[in-house]
């Protein structure tokens, strides 16, 4: 038995020599698809077209309904209150309104995170990140009375969280008043924030 | 960043972490198909179509299912397709494979040793050296072998186990005679 385990390494070895030209190869395919337009989600995929994709016990269903409801009255609340904040940069783009979140975000362990984007023309702006899978269906912003203000409450945990914005669902934009992550792909950089105890960094 | 993840990111307007993937497949993708079509040249073109092809499909894509099994079915049936029209002109493996499929830095021995491997597996048919390379090769589980093949998972044992006892008494041959 040994013996044939040591047959099959040394054909495995033999398998998984490196091609030559491979690298080459790799480059060709990635020119190639630089001239592919961008694949677009197909309207009728998706989780939500998916049978198996959510399976929940009818306990577990009506504590889930109570927790969105409270989501959204904690996240009704706080709007109410921060109506008329103003923003800290005349031009931009920031981060603010760092607070420990309220309602469901404390229940979680979460901090609550404010997200303000400015974006003149905008019809709409989502939020990406590593918190939410990077869907930009996940995080709508909402058009502040400001007009070319966008803001979005997110409850994050502890620790460091890559984001960008998406505007009109297909323009990524990292956050120019955030450090950028040292990652890039095509020359595109996400943002960064770090969520102490007391709030992001 | 998973494949999930990446394939995500691909969907919502980042084409550039496509890049990523390819990064994370290509060189896996190419040395099955070469060994599968046993024709570096073809297997190179098969795997370029089957990449265009996943990130042509990837809006159809569901995040449940796991990437690389996705990706490998492509692969699988382009090599099929490939296999198909190469028809019997295939099985000129190991002149096909020589010498440009070993790099440079491999040397004398492992350019003999895939040589053997390449002669070894030219006698398998299409199903036989399908299991056997992504079993063996690429160590996948039969259940993902099985998804990407389309096979039972016992049927699939059984291709293995006979491919190989005849890839093993092949490579033995080759190693009593050397180059034959």
């Amino acid at each position: 038995m040994e013996h044939d385990d040591r047959w099959d390494d040394q054909v495995r070895d033999a398998y998984r020599r490196p091609i030559a030209g491979e690298e080459r190869a790799r480059e060709q395919v990635i020119a190639r698809l630089r001239e592919e337009p961008a694949p677009r989600r197909s309207r009728w995929s998706g989780w939500w077209m998916d049978p198996d994709a959510i399976r929940m016990r009818p306990l577990l269903a009506v504590a889930s309904l109570i927790m969105v409801l409270g989501i959204g009255a904690g996240a009704g609340a706080w709007w109410a209150a921060s109506r008329g904040a103003s923003i800290g940069s005349p031009r931009s783009t920031t981060v603010v309104a760092r607070q420990t979140a309220r309602g469901i975000g404390a229940f979680i362990g979460a901090t609550a995170v404010t997200f303000v984007f400015r974006a003149p023309g905008a019809s709409r702006v989502s939020l990406v990140g590593d918190f939410n899978g990077w869907n930009p269906e996940a995080t709508p912003l909402r058009r502040a009375t400001l007009g070319d203000t966008w803001i979005a409450e997110v409850p994050l945990e502890r620790g460091l969280h890559a984001y960008a914005f998406v505007i009109d669902g297909s323009d990524w934009a990292p956050d120019p008043s955030a450090p950028l992550a040292a990652e890039a792909s095509f020359g595109r950089r996400n943002s960064l924030v770090v969520v102490s105890e007391g709030g992001p960094l | 960043m998973t494949d999930a993840e990446l394939v995500v990111r691909v969907v919502a307007g980042d084409a550039g972490a496509f890049a990523d993937l390819v990064a994370r497949y290509h060189a896996a993708c190419l040395r099955d198909a070469a060994h599968v079509l046993g024709d570096r040249m073809e297997a190179e073109d098969v795997v370029q179509e089957t990449l265009l092809r996943a990130y042509r499909s990837l809006g159809r894509y569901q995040e449940r299912q796991q990437f690389r099994p996705w990706l490998f079915r492509i692969l699988v049936n382009r090599c099929r397709t490939a296999a198909t029209r190469m028809g019997t002109q295939r099985l000129r493996t190991a002149d096909a494979m020589n010498p440009d499929t070993v790099t440079a830095r491999d040397g004398t021995a492992a350019l003999e040793l895939r040589s053997r491997l390449v002669r070894a597996i030219a006698g398998l048919d299409e199903p036989h050296r399908e299991a056997f390379l992504l079993k063996l090769g690429e160590g996948l589980e039969y259940e993902e072998i099985a998804r990407i093949t389309g096979a039972s998972v016992s049927a699939l044992k059984m291709r293995v186990k006979r491919a190989r006892d005849q890839v093993r008494e092949r490579w033995k041959e080759l190693d009593d005679d050397g180059t034959r």
